[in-house]
């Protein structure tokens, strides 16, 4: 179940019809749900590839790995700056990994 | 619900070149269309957002292909040949390798950052790696080409190119997956860079309705550019040679990375370092693809499951920068580990096959093109992964070949005058062929169809469940269930844009899938033991040394297969780099 | 990249714990750095035009004026100097109010100097006409724009309307440079004029946070915090060294990408320093940082960091509106202290005329400006500058002629 939306995060991106994450899937799978809040249409399809969760502003998008593949409860965010990422990895143990890569030339 | 065609709004555009999928070979080959001549309408149709679409998506760790310092075409297309057991276009091959570099250092130039060693040269990350890091790549690209002026169609599906009295290619007809509306798409010469075909096979990683696209390629890849050229009369080569590899096991994650970038020999239960002990011959660490797409495989058959690449020697510092590797490429891949729990100085990465692809971009499946990456059709071009004939281009060949299929077009466009004579009956056809999925009130889903095929490849045309094992009977009646599929099409139903594309990519699955089988009939040897293996015929058959083409009949449908001769430029022998 | 350098304002003297000779060495032997000249008093002495045309003539292009707080001297420094250099190309560094004045300690004030001038050299060589400087409003760089229209819906004037192709236009005369469209914008591609992420994203690179006292980031807005930071540690207000203050239009400017720069980089805390809801000068500049952060906390939650980190702090009143205590008038009767709800008068015993006597001392930190003292006060000696009791008066007579 990839895309985890956090609903009081979410906005919506304010948009009248698509929200960024929408916007951005490469698989047509985000969309606005009946709550005006970004909703994945299909768990199934989704590829992994953390569009969404980078793209959106509010940091509402968690992905997850189906639980057929892996366990509970591991974690991956991303933190965008302007050139670089920040990814904070935290595994089932609870053991907490830092990473900054840089994205983008200046 | 537009269930009346008569209700569904028609979009006709006109161009100058049409650019079918905005993928990186596709946006590559819209920036020199505009930079030769930034007078030329230039239109890219995609059917996600140009931002984040195609293979890049997520990111890449790795240009594996760069011809560095003292190193020379020569050598490259001498290491090409020898991955695939010595079958390439050479020609073509040798024009793509000269572009390399300059597509490279032009998207450096426009803000990728590439890992650099000591001397300031670019990191290198074996013979013809570099290491970059490449998570928002496909966004800096899709940044260029927008600033150079192409228009750019988000959210339109191809669905037929479109085609004049005399059978050349004027454009393409397809739909908005967002609006609705059918697209009529007018262009004096066509390029498709539509990506190679994903999910024919059934992935092991499927669990029931779950996790149905944890695949390595592109799973919104589905070979729509294959597709169309099939229904439209286009030569293709070599769908035989299957792309399947080694990936990381349940996770179907690149080992590239692992392997290339940190020296990792591959290993079985066993202990044994697998490539060193059992395919020494073959050329040991650094034996041909297929044999190492296959080695893990044969050694779980022969009891010597599970296999890994070891990773145990690697030092705190190397695998932090082996997980920042995977941050660029698949960031999920660093949470699938810590799902894990794993940690990999301890515990080695469980690797196994994957389903097998089509995909032009690492394999010789695709068009059969000329030099300026012109296809038999007049007014089609190709390129990237849905162009056949050069293996081992990955992103920075796919770039080329993007330069070169834009230059060809420009050139191809200097003899094309006038409006096209396109007939109305086959727009009208198109239309309905297109949308009478949503007229269907009860019948199949596109999912249901597509898990069906996928099963019925996986089982019968040799998928990763069989150990890419196929013989003469099980391919028939692959064929014989093929076709119907196809004529059950006519059932399927969609509710919605989205489920009508779903429908349109099994389609095209179909039609790769028959094309596909029938090249797997005809090679009656195993040439790629892995991504080509017939228990019935378990040799190499020296006459088959050639590229097995196919080309279907426009009208009756029937499917012609034949073989073209191999033309050696690089002297040598294939086999060997 | 352009010759840039650096011009240093001794302000006669007011800056004792500076020193000036360890900036100037350091400064001099960085070779990103052309020249770097020193004056007494620059904005009293003559001449100052004819040293920015020499600068010029030297080949310099880009320059940093490290002196006084901006909003004292930045007119005078930048209409002087705009003959030979580009407006947009030249950057104060305060170096009077915000290290001088705030730190004590010699050294650690000099360091904060010497940190801030780096900043202020970081921004403006990344100073870059992206296609604003000559209209007075933000830009959008279309070819990367996703036409999300998030710019369109929170800006608080309605200067953003979509052109014909659907992207953001911004408004030349509607638009009031607040940046709330930039501090939301999740592509990061609207800018000010003299405000791009970038510039202040390498502002941020500029700060040293291998201290072992933890770095604070404050961005304030310079409407009303930055100002009032300043004023305050010209009436004596102290803070550690460790503080660094950017400027921006509106903490709604803040883009939450720059946040996580400054994680990033090491700051171990971020601040934004704004209004209250009912004081923001452009509306809902203030509510839109407060959500983001957040999210934002949550997004740190997430990742095992202490969403304290980031913190929204909202000055309430307008500084102006605090009030005066006039020593020569106050009798010491301290009812005023009695009073006060909030601790912002203090008894002091200070020596006044030759006399040592007990004098009301106003907490300039504490007060909020809410006049109880002065109607309590029997000698007339607390007023708030602009509610006295004339403009009242003034006031209720317009209002009846009316």
């Amino acid at each position: 179940m990839p895309p985890k939306v956090i609903l009081e995060k979410c906005d919506g991106c304010k948009a009248e019809h698509e929200p960024l994450c929408e916007q951005v899937c490469p698989g047509n799978l985000m969309t606005l749900g009946e709550n005006k809040k970004a909703k994945c249409r299909d768990l199934r399809d989704c590829w992994d590839c953390m569009s969404c969760t980078k793209a959106c502003p509010q940091g509402a998008i968690e992905t997850r790995l189906p639980y057929q593949l892996g366990y509970y409860p591991a974690k991956l965010t991303p933190l965008m700056g302007t050139n670089q990422i920040t990814w904070t990895c935290v595994d089932i143990n609870g053991k907490i990994e830092r990473f900054v890569i840089k994205n983008r030339n200046d | 619900m537009p269930v009346n065609l008569e209700n569904i709004e028609e979009v006709y555009l006109q161009t100058d070149i049409l650019i079918i999928g905005a993928g990186n070979a596709g946006c590559f080959a819209a920036i020199e269309a505009k930079r030769l001549n930034p007078e030329l309408k230039v239109t890219l149709m995609e059917k996600a957002h140009i931002d984040r679409s195609g293979c890049l998506a997520g990111g890449m760790d790795a240009i594996n292909t760069y011809i560095k310092k003292g190193r020379t075409i020569d050598e490259f297309v001498r290491w090409s040949r020898s991955q695939v057991g010595g079958l390439l276009r050479e020609d073509l091959t040798i024009n793509m390798a000269e572009l390399i570099n300059q597509c490279i250092e032009e998207w450096e130039e426009w803000g990728l950052p590439i890992k650099k060693d000591e001397n300031g040269e670019y990191l290198a990350r074996g013979k013809w790696d570099i290491a970059i890091q490449g998570s928002e790549m496909k966004v800096i690209l899709a940044e260029k080409t927008r600033e150079l002026g192409a228009e750019v169609l988000n959210r339109v599906v191809a669905t037929n190119f479109l085609l004049d009295e005399n059978g050349a290619v004027r454009g393409a007809m397809g739909f908005g997956v967002r609006d609705g509306k059918f697209y009529i798409i007018e262009a004096k010469a066509t390029i498709v860079a539509t990506g190679g075909a994903g999910g024919v096979y059934k992935p092991y990683t499927n669990d029931g309705n779950d996790c149905h696209h944890q695949i390595w390629y592109s799973p919104f890849n589905t070979g729509a550019g294959y597709a169309m050229g099939i229904r439209a009369g286009a030569e293709m080569t070599t769908f035989e040679m299957r792309w399947a590899s080694v990936r990381t096991k349940d996770f179907n994650g690149p080992i590239d990375t692992i392997s290339v970038g940190y020296n990792t020999p591959m290993i079985n239960a066993k202990g044994e370092k697998i490539l060193q002990t059992h395919y020494a011959a073959q050329g040991g660490e650094t034996a041909p693809r297929y044999i190492r797409a296959n080695a893990p495989m044969e050694e779980w058959l022969a009891g010597r499951g599970p296999c890994y690449v070891d990773t145990r020697h690697m030092t705190p510092k190397q695998i932090k920068e082996l997980k920042g590797d995977y941050l660029n490429e698949r960031p999920t891949f660093v949470l699938f580990l810590a799902a894990r729990g794993q940690d990999i100085s301890q515990e080695p990465i469980e690797v196994y096959g994957s389903d097998p692809y089509i995909v032009g971009g690492h394999t010789a499946s695709g068009y059969w093109i000329n030099p300026d990456r012109s296809t038999n059709l007049p007014g089609l071009f190709a390129c990237g992964d849905v162009a056949g004939g050069v293996p081992n281009k990955f992103v920075g060949g796919c770039a080329a070949e993007g330069l070169l299929s834009a230059r060809g077009a420009l050139e191809y466009i200097k003899g094309v005058n006038g409006e096209a004579a396109i007939s109305e009956g086959q727009l009208k056809a198109e239309k309905e062929r297109v949308f009478h999925f949503m007229a269907n009130q009860d019948g199949i889903l596109p999912r249901e169809m597509e898990e069906r095929l996928q099963r019925l490849m996986d089982e019968y045309a040799g998928g990763v469940h069989q150990f890419f094992r196929m013989n003469e009977e099980r391919l028939q009646y692959a064929l014989r269930e093929i076709k119907i599929l196809k004529d059950q099409t006519k059932y399927l139903v969609a509710s919605d844009l989205h489920e009508l594309m779903s429908a349109h990519e099994v389609l095209d699955r179909l039609e790769v899938a028959e094309v596909l089988v029938h090249h797997l009939l005809f090679r009656r040897e195993t040439r790629w033991p892995g991504w080509q293996t017939r228990m019935d015929y378990p040799e190499v058959d020296p006459s088959l040394d050639c590229f097995v083409n196919s080309q279907k009949d426009r009208e009756t449908g029937e499917i012609k297969v034949f073989t073209r001769p191999y033309v050696q430029v690089v002297p040598g022998d294939r086999t060997k780099p | 990249m352009s010759c840039f350098g650096v011009l240093l304002c001794r302000c006669n003297g007011q800056m004792p714990n500076i020193d000036f000779e360890r900036i100037v060495s350091v400064l001099s032997k960085d070779k990103k750095i052309a020249a770097v000249e020193i004056r007494d008093r620059l904005c009293i002495d003559p001449g100052m035009e004819e040293l920015g045309l020499q600068l010029k003539e030297s080949g310099l292009e880009r320059l940093v004026v490290a002196a006084c707080s901006p909003l004292f001297c930045k007119k005078l420094f930048i209409g002087n100097l705009s003959p030979a250099f580009n407006p947009h190309l030249i950057e104060i560094a305060n170096i009077r109010e915000q290290c001088s004045w705030l730190v004590t300690d010699p050294k650690a004030a000099t360091e904060k100097a010497l940190e801030t001038i780096k900043m202020s050299a970081a921004k403006v060589q990344k100073a870059k006409n992206v296609g604003n400087w000559d209209r007075n409003c933000v830009y959008v760089l279309k070819n990367k724009c996703d036409k999300c229209k998030r710019c369109v819906t929170e800006c608080p004037n309605q200067a953003m309307v979509l052109d014909c192709d659907g992207f953001p236009e911004p408004q030349e005369g509607k638009c009031q440079l607040c940046g709330i469209c930039l501090g939301g914008c999740p592509l990061k591609i609207i800018s000010l004029p003299d405000f791009r992420l970038e510039e202040i994203s390498a502002m941020l690179e500029q700060i040293d946070y291998s201290a072992r006292e933890p770095v604070v980031v404050a961005f304030m807005c310079d409407r009303h915090a930055y100002w009032e930071l300043d004023t305050l540690a010209a009436e004596g207000y102290r803070t550690g060294a460790n503080l660094r203050t950017i400027p921006v239009p509106c903490t709604g400017a803040v883009n939450m990408s720059i946040i996580n720069d400054a994680i990033t980089f090491g700051a171990d805390g971020v601040v934004l320093v704004g209004c209250n809801a009912s004081q923001c000068k452009y509306r809902q500049g203030d509510i839109l940082a407060k959500a983001r952060l957040t999210n934002l906390q949550d997004t740190l939650q997430r990742m095992m960091l202490e969403p304290e980190r980031i913190t929204y702090l909202s000055l309430s009143e307008n500084y102006t509106e605090k009030c005066q205590l006039d020593i020569e008038k106050c009798s010491g009767c301290m009812i005023c202290s009695t009073v006060c709800p909030f601790g912002a008068i203090e008894a002091q015993t200070l020596e006044h005329n030759g006399e040592k006597r007990l004098i009301a001392v106003r907490v300039p930190q504490a007060c909020r400006g809410c006049g109880i003292c002065v109607g309590y006060c029997h000698s007339a000696a607390c007023w708030l500058p602009h509610s006295q009791d004339q403009e009242i008066l003034g006031l209720i007579d317009r209002a009846m002629e009316w």
